[in-house]
């Protein structure tokens, strides 16, 4: 045994093989059943086997000294990742900016409030860049001067063939509306050289009476808009039953009525103060997709089914915006397709 | 919220226990027992204000530990096993006997003698038994054993001075 144990160099090697086996058996338990007790004697053992000494705690001020530096490392680390994040997202919004504007023509947020929506929305200074199917008449361009002033609302009649009298004046920012009441009759088409007659030859027979009514209505607004110049067959019977002005902070608006038995037509006429107001139009649609039409003389957007259908169209600052019921969507191209502006020369200054 | 003070009495009372434990897992590396033994205790201040007294602290050490030598070796993995590391072998082979010099046990006394023998006639159960036996553990027998064992490396080293001065 003398003999053994004085040759047995590596019997430490087997002690600490020995307690490495017993702290592994203790380790193998999950933490919260490991006994520490008999983890903290093995450990201290192989210590001991090792001649080593445990070093003595390292003060406490030390310790807090490198904890409160690291927490200070840890705040200037996080304020840099958030800087580089807020970079990176800046350059993305920059990034992201300019591409909407280039691809949709509006900021980033207003592209993602747009998509946010149903529907879609079409900015309608970018209908006026349609080029139409006939070229424009030189005798009619946008019907801009001297009708932005109006702001006495007159109630409307019935005149056939007769401009009604603006009076000039200030805006208001109030609104102010005027209901006119419906007729019933279909107006005859005047005869003579007066300023409708000439406006009235232009439309076939079904849409004479739908265009006179527009134009007699709105010109007792202060509005020279554009006009229908064809109508599909048995649309000729259809009658202004609802036509109001509202005079807004940025524009002038009518709204006209037509129907008839089978169909419906509401045509909103929004006469804008300058080109910077016009508005993007929101068109709520289950299937984003319109088509473009090229009409005589003005062009514009069209969408809907069989059953409901809208167009949209810009002249001047003006924007048009016809909505069928009970009308398909080939009704409405036709009817949109017809539409005219006012002759300029006719415009009361 | 553990208080301050309190803090520097947890370091005092388990920095030991805990650099222990972080010396056995890193294969004896005493240097980098150290560094995460201060590594746990600076996550501990760090933390001191997200623990209350009634947690219990010495297992939230010794969690602590474990993630620090776990991201100590990621950093920095042994270059060779743990276990067949230079260092632990060394430190096993250091101060070998003189194994002319037979009357080296005679230093030794009687319970000592025992405990030698024990230890060298006996397989690992058989000790376990042994220190149980005993009313010891087993690292505590091992403790004791290795205490005998550096008595008789001095003896031996005393001894071979003495013939070499003799020469």
């Amino acid at each position: 045994m003398k003999k053994k144990a004085i040759t047995d160099k590596l019997s430490d090697k087997n002690m600490l093989d020995d307690l490495q086996a017993l702290l592994n058996e203790e380790l193998a338990k999950p933490l919260e059943e490991r006994d520490l007790d008999a983890i903290e004697k093995i450990t201290n053992a192989m210590v001991d086997i090792n001649d080593e000494e445990i070093p003595q705690p390292v003060p406490a001020e030390k310790v807090l000294a490198e904890a409160a530096a690291r927490k200070k490392r840890h705040r200037i680390v996080l304020l840099r990742k958030w800087a580089a994040v807020l970079s990176a997202c800046f350059a993305l919004c920059i990034g992201l900016n300019f591409y909407t504007l280039r691809t949709y023509g509006s900021n980033v947020f207003e592209a993602m409030i747009n998509m946010a929506r149903s529907g879609f929305s079409i900015d309608t200074s970018q209908l006026r860049d349609i080029d139409p199917a006939a070229p424009v008449a030189a005798s009619t361009t946008a019907t801009t001067a001297g009708i932005y002033t109006t702001t006495t609302t007159v109630a409307a009649t019935q005149v056939s063939g007769m401009f009604t009298t603006t009076v000039p004046g200030t805006y208001a920012t109030a609104v102010t509306a005027t209901n006119v009441p419906a007729s019933t009759t279909t107006v005859p088409v005047p005869a003579g050289d007066s300023p409708m007659a000439n406006m009235l030859s232009r439309c076939d027979e079904e849409a004479v009476g739908m265009a006179e009514e527009m134009l007699t209505k709105a010109e007792t607004v202060g509005i020279y808009p554009c006009y229908p110049t064809q109508l599909p067959t048995d649309f000729g019977s259809m009658t202004c039953t609802d036509f109001h002005n509202e005079k807004l902070k940025d524009s002038n608006d009518c709204y006209f009525t037509f129907e008839n038995s089978a169909s419906k037509i509401d045509i909103t006429v929004e006469e804008y103060y300058s080109e910077e107001l016009l508005p993007n139009v929101l068109v709520p649609s289950d299937d984003d997709s319109y088509d473009i039409f090229r009409g005589k003389e003005i062009s514009g957007f069209i969408m809907g089914d069989s059953r409901k259908c809208t167009a949209v169209f810009v002249y001047g600052n003006t924007v048009y915006t016809l909505h069928g019921s009970g009308v398909n969507y080939n009704e409405l191209e036709v009817i949109a397709e017809g539409f005219v502006p006012y002759p300029s020369e006719f415009i009361k200054k | 919220m553990i208080e301050p003070e309190h803090c520097t009495l947890i370091i005092e009372r388990y920095y030991r226990e805990i650099f222990s434990y972080c010396y056995a897992k890193l294969g004896y590396s005493y240097h980098s027992a150290e560094d995460c033994t201060q590594e746990v205790f600076v996550v501990f201040f760090q933390k001191h204000e997200k623990l209350e007294d009634t947690d219990n602290i010495r297992l939230w050490l010794y969690r602590t530990a474990d993630n620090v030598i776990k991201t100590f070796l990621r950093k920095s993995p042994p270059a060779v096993s743990l276990e067949e590391s230079a260092e632990a072998m060394n430190i096993a082979d250091s101060g070998g006997f003189d194994d002319t010099d037979e009357s080296l046990l005679d230093i030794l006394g009687p319970d000592e003698r025992k405990l030698l023998e024990l230890y060298y006639d006996s397989d690992y159960g058989q000790r376990n038994e042994a220190a149980k036996r005993l009313g010891l553990s087993l690292p505590a027998l091992y403790r004791k054993i290795h205490k005998i064992k550096k008595k008789l490396r001095a003896a031996g080293k005393r001894s071979a001075d003495a013939i070499m001065d003799k020469e």
